[in-house]
């Protein structure tokens, strides 16, 4: 049998009754438009903190005493030294630079502004290695790191929650904990998907000397070591946990790098997409269902057709395969209208975000192949409950 | 042409099988005009559905156009219908949403024709029952007697060894249904065999030879002398 006839009978079919058609297909086009654009804003928004993230911390690799590894309970563990940072940065290549930061949440009033603000006290140099871009006046000194003198680099929220908006802060007098800092400088605010989503930077930086002589016991249990672009971080780490290995006589280190944390950002909301994606095809079930109902329900109405075409001389699979190709047809053109509303919501999450969202040909195929295999799991048992009549009891049906 | 030889057929009705058929014996030759009469519950429609291979004897063997035709599967079955008989109905049996040209090509299709042959044939057919002008009209823009020559033109339009009619004329006025036996009468005088099962002894004053059944079996099977020719009636009846 011509297939192109049995296309255009199922397309006559649905047509002659529109609005049940578009209502039988409403569960898979839901369906179709849940797991598409969540997979869609799923793998671009993956894709834009990837990119931003990279830029940000590109060969930043992060050191810790112990062993990550909650099965490990009886190993040595020893603090960092100001002399391991040192080696650090001669004996191996890579290493560009190795700091800690000793940080802590204090009271910051200016005037009679009062905010709670992160200070973290870094070493000079640290607003290269961690890729700080400084809007006003400039970064601490290495003599007044070393020194401990009471300047202060604002983050630029904490500086707009101080100040207010568009404010150059350079100069102006504040107190952290009573203490009374002159602000040397402002970073640059952030940008991109990651400030839309509310991300931003409301730290104070202070040099580390300062809070050296704040908390002179406070052991260093992690490093932060910024690897030369033309190395390997990987390698870099595996040297400089190799070198605190045989410094500390066998102390256990443990570290990882920027790639690897973006690598596990990355796999969770790969995890949360795909859950989300399954939750969602869980209506494409549903809208199988609303398919075989109506599909029932059509042939119980079109028994007569059935009775006709079977004395005309429709075979089994003649028939079998007309009401097959409804059933495709309805989950086919239903995937097709979910792609286009799965449009919508995409436009605007990537607007919000800021960020450029597009339907993916992955997700648009893998969406058309489950609605047609939807169409044909929920549509056999319809079909062949018509290719099965009895033509003689089916031409006696009123 | 057909040859039926001690056909019985048995419907299972709880424990006990209810004979339908009970030996039925009958050749109709190529290009007869025969009538099936009966009254009701004497197993005609039964006759029909098997010489129209819709259902399979329970015993005996059925030869059309030389070759036995019992003990086949479905699909085989679906075949013979499709190419060697043509059903025409009571109620017409046209698909609603279809015109009137598409309408008749449907067995062209199962058959696997091609659409521009198909087209030709199913054009040819129409013209022949008299609708050349009502091609395009779907079922429910035509009347009655229209709709049963859209019909006929299905039933022949794959050259069939056999027409069956199942009471062809019961829906229609007497005149549209002279109409149509004017057009039965006409089919058999260009050579195809028609088979007309019926009750109404009008209907079977048109044809030349008459199949009487009553419970099951053949009651008698006659010659019409001088059958009615539906022309003249026509003509009588004036318009």
């Amino acid at each position: 049998m011509n297939f192109l006839e049995t296309l255009r009978v199922a397309w006559e079919s649905l047509a002659a009754n529109k609005m049940r058609s578009l209502l039988t297909m409403l569960g898979i086009i839901i369906g179709v438009a849940s797991v598409v654009a969540i997979s869609a804003i799923g793998r671009g928004a993956g894709n834009a903190i990837s990119s931003e993230l990279s830029g940000l911390g590109a060969g930043q690799i992060l050191l810790y005493t112990g062993s990550t590894s909650p099965s490990v309970v009886n190993e040595r563990t020893e603090s960092f030294t100001e002399k391991d940072l040192k080696d650090m940065e001669e004996l191996i290549p890579g290493v560009e630079m190795a700091l800690y930061d000793i940080s802590t949440y204090a009271t910051v009033k200016y005037g009679r502004e009062s905010v709670s603000a992160f200070v973290q006290g870094l070493p000079a140099g640290a607003d290269e290695s961690f890729g700080f871009e400084v809007e006003y006046g400039r970064w601490y000194s290495e003599s007044e790191s070393n020194v401990g003198s009471r300047v202060a680099v604002l983050g630029d929220a904490a500086a707009k929650r101080l100040f207010g908006e568009g404010v150059n802060p350079v100069g102006k007098e504040i107190s952290i904990n009573g203490a009374t800092f002159s602000v040397i400088g402002m970073t640059k605010p952030m940008t991109g998907m990651l400030a839309s989503m509310g991300a931003q930077n409301t730290t104070i930086y202070v040099p580390i000397g300062y809070m050296k002589r704040l908390y002179p016991n406070k052991e260093i249990t992690m490093v932060y070591v910024k690897a030369r672009d033309e190395y390997d971080p990987r390698e870099v780490l595996d040297q400089a946990l190799a070198l605190m290995r045989q410094k500390h006589q066998g102390a256990e280190f443990s570290g990882e790098t920027f790639e690897q944390i973006l690598d596990t950002v990355n796999s969770v909301l790969g995890i949360v997409t795909g859950v989300l994606s399954a939750v969602a095809g869980i209506s494409l079930v549903v809208g199988g269902v609303g398919i075989m109902n109506i599909m029932l329900v059509s042939v119980t109405e079109r028994t007569r057709e059935i009775g006709i075409r079977k004395a005309i001389g429709a075979t089994y699979r003649n028939v079998l395969a007309q009401f097959l190709v409804e059933a495709v047809m309805l989950s086919i053109i239903g995937g097709l209208i979910g792609i286009g509303v799965a449009a919508i919501p995409v436009y605007f999450v990537g607007r919000a975000l800021g960020i450029t969202l597009f339907l993916d040909w992955i997700s648009i195929t893998l969406a058309l192949g489950f609605s047609a295999a939807v169409g044909v799991i929920f549509g056999v048992y319809p079909a062949s409950k018509a290719a099965k009549l009895d033509p003689i009891e089916a031409l006696r049906y009123e | 042409m057909i040859k039926l030889t001690n056909i019985w057929k048995s419907y299972r009705m709880g424990q006990e099988d209810l004979q339908v058929l009970k030996g039925i014996t009958l050749e109709i030759a190529e290009g007869e005009l025969v009538a099936i009469m009966g009254p009701s519950g004497s197993g005609k429609s039964t006759l029909m559905n098997i010489l129209g291979c819709l259902d399979r004897p329970t015993s005996g063997t059925y030869e059309l156009a030389g070759k036995l035709v019992n003990a086949r599967t479905d699909a085989e079955l679906a075949a013979v219908r499709n190419r060697q008989v043509g059903f025409v109905f009571q109620t017409f049996n046209l698909l609603p949403r279809m015109n009137a040209l598409r309408n008749v090509e449907q067995p062209l299709i199962y058959a696997g024709v091609s659409p521009r042959e198909r087209r030709r044939r199913a054009e040819e057919a129409l013209r022949r029952v008299g609708l050349g002008d009502r091609m395009l009209h779907k079922p429910n823009e035509l009347s009655g007697g229209q709709r049963q020559r859209v019909s006929i033109a299905r039933a022949i339009v794959n050259n069939p060894s056999i027409i069956l009619a199942d009471e062809p004329t019961g829906a229609l006025d007497s005149r549209t249904g002279e109409e149509i036996m004017a057009l039965f009468q006409q089919l058999h005088q260009d050579g195809a065999t028609v088979v007309i099962v019926t009750h109404d002894p009008e209907v079977a004053q048109h044809v030349n030879r008459i199949i009487r059944i009553r419970d099951g079996m053949i009651v008698a099977d006659e010659v019409v002398a001088n059958p009615v020719r539906a022309v003249d009636r026509l003509q009588q009846m004036g318009g």
